[in-house]
């Protein structure tokens, strides 16, 4: 056996990054707990709540139709995006001149501020001026998404999918290119079909960059806000008032603090429970 | 099982070619008879591969013919040539078991599963793959993996060349010599026609009945030389 010498002052390369993370995660992190546990009326004077505020939160109509909302919205991009992704990655030229073109034109609706996006999709679905609410209108389609929750939800997903499929299929076609030509021609020695070759190569080749693309658009669309709040507000009524929104509606349009930190944290740990059981299903399988 | 014939094969990767120098390939005639055991020996870049990609399909050459037997084939697909090929890397599909993975081409060609599966077994068992045959193949070996990409070739009765493409570039020391002995005992059985392509001398030289020594021809000088299939390659028999 050889003894190692333990050197402590490792540690001190830590710091920086200790000094990092909790400036920017922990102590804000631990000023929402603090919300969350305690009553306040201002001028630092704060009373112990306990539970009240989570019990409150979990136990309200509006959590949970929010909180349905949200898992319904979450779920219908995700089943679009994906699948549109992967089907356009795979229509994309592997070389030639055409790649550069098509991953420009692929990365530009990345490119646009989120608000901008949201702005865009308002205007362009407006039922009076709005190319697209004008020509579905004209063509004798009742459309409005300022007053039918359905025309609302339609646009939402219309824009969460413009805006965002481009990330799939940059990350699949990433995946994409990475399998070696080798594969392709064994199949085709093996006289594999198109569609063998997709779910037998293409697909598990591309099963990790999907996990990541899988992970970061439910993140993204679980906690979507920006061009949410610029298409629709919320409205029209509830309708597609998604956990972000109703939890800006309680924390800075009521001023209920304890109840809105408390739904900061459910809100936090649900989006982190899932991301943990989605990453680890998907990884457990990776080492049979 | 055929006897293939190439005349008078050159290839150029560029669209255009004019020099010499353009070709990868120059005035290849070989014929490798049927139930041979052939080596393609050379250094690397002196295409030997596209040699092999031309015999398969998956090349076509910029001029010349290719015969299995009296059939010209050299316009035919890769499928229909019925040809089987081992590549410097296994390529497997990972997420199939072992026993999915020999059947895979044979499922393809549509052959009724009972006869798929004593194929299967019987390939399983020459190879020493029985052990484990329905785990993922992924968690093989990188020599395992590499018997199935063999033994995909093996499992089809229509093939008519088997071919390596330095199947043991990634295969350790100790098992290089395993795996060369089972290929040799495998032609000795099956009598498929088999080209073997490598750099290694020694591996050549076990493995084949034939070796055909490939030049460095795009190394040459420009001008010095005019090359003609004589000089391009040399043949060594045994």
């Amino acid at each position: 056996m050889i003894s190692k010498s333990v050197k402590q002052s490792a540690w001190f390369f830590v710091i920086p990054v200790v000094f990092l993370v909790a400036f920017n995660a922990l102590i804000p992190l631990m000023t929402v707990v603090n919300y969350a546990f305690q009553e306040t009326f201002g001028d630092n004077v704060f009373f112990w709540e306990g539970l009240t505020w989570f019990e409150q939160v979990l136990n309200s109509d509006r959590f949970h139709d929010a909180f349905l909302r949200q898992i319904m919205f979450t779920s219908i991009i995700l089943l679009i995006e994906v699948p549109l992704g992967i089907a356009i990655a795979l229509s994309m030229p592997r070389k030639g001149p055409w790649v550069s073109v098509c991953l420009v034109l692929m990365a530009l609706p990345l490119l646009i501020p989120w608000n901008v996006v949201g702005a865009m999709w308002n205007i362009f679905a407006l039922p009076d001026i709005g190319l697209l609410g004008y020509s579905l209108n004209a063509i004798g389609i009742d459309y409005n998404f300022t007053q039918q929750p359905i025309s609302a939800w339609i646009t939402t997903i219309l824009m969460d999918v413009w805006h965002w499929t481009s990330l799939v299929v940059l990350l699949a076609y990433a995946g994409l290119t990475a399998i070696p030509e080798a594969y392709y021609q064994a199949a085709k020695i093996d006289g594999a079909s198109k569609w063998a070759v997709f779910k037998w190569i293409q697909l598990p080749k591309m099963k990790r960059v999907l996990t990541i693309a899988i992970l970061l658009r439910f993140m993204d669309s679980f906690m979507i806000y920006t061009e949410l709040i610029v298409l629709t507000g919320g409205g029209p009524g509830n309708s597609t008032t998604l956990l972000s929104i109703d939890l800006v509606k309680l924390a800075l349009g009521q001023f209920d603090l304890g109840p809105a930190a408390a739904m900061s944290l459910v809100y936090f740990f649900v989006v982190l429970l899932i991301c943990w059981v989605f990453y680890t299903l998907m990884m457990k399988n990776e080492q049979q | 099982m055929a006897k293939i014939s190439l005349q008078d094969i050159r290839h150029s990767y560029l669209s255009n070619p004019r020099l010499d120098v353009d070709f990868a390939l120059k005035h290849i005639d070989i014929v490798f008879e049927d139930g041979g055991a052939y080596a393609l020996l050379g250094p690397s870049g002196c295409g030997k591969t596209t040699l092999l990609g031309i015999v398969s399909g998956l090349v076509s050459p910029t001029s010349g013919r290719v015969l299995f037997d009296e059939d010209d084939v050299t316009d035919m697909d890769t499928i229909h040539r019925h040809i089987a090929q081992v590549f410097q890397f296994p390529v497997i599909y990972d997420t199939m078991t072992v026993f999915d993975n020999l059947a895979f081409p044979l499922r393809n060609r549509k052959i009724p599963e009972t006869d798929v599966s004593s194929r299967v077994l019987e390939v399983a068992k020459m190879l020493d793959l029985e052990e484990g045959i329905h785990r993922r193949a992924a968690s093989l070996t990188v020599d395992g993996k590499q018997k199935i990409s063999l033994g995909r070739g093996l499992v089809r009765e229509d093939v008519n060349v088997m071919m390596f493409d330095e199947p043991l570039t990634v295969i350790d020391q100790n098992m290089k010599w395993e795996l060369r002995s089972k290929l040799k005992e495998l032609h000795q059985n099956v009598r498929t026609t088999m080209i073997y392509v490598t750099h290694d001398q020694t591996e050549a030289l076990t493995f084949a009945d034939e070796v055909l020594a490939f030049k460095p021809v795009r190394q040459l000088p420009r001008l010095a030389f005019v090359l003609n299939m004589s000089d391009s390659v040399s043949r060594v028999s045994r």
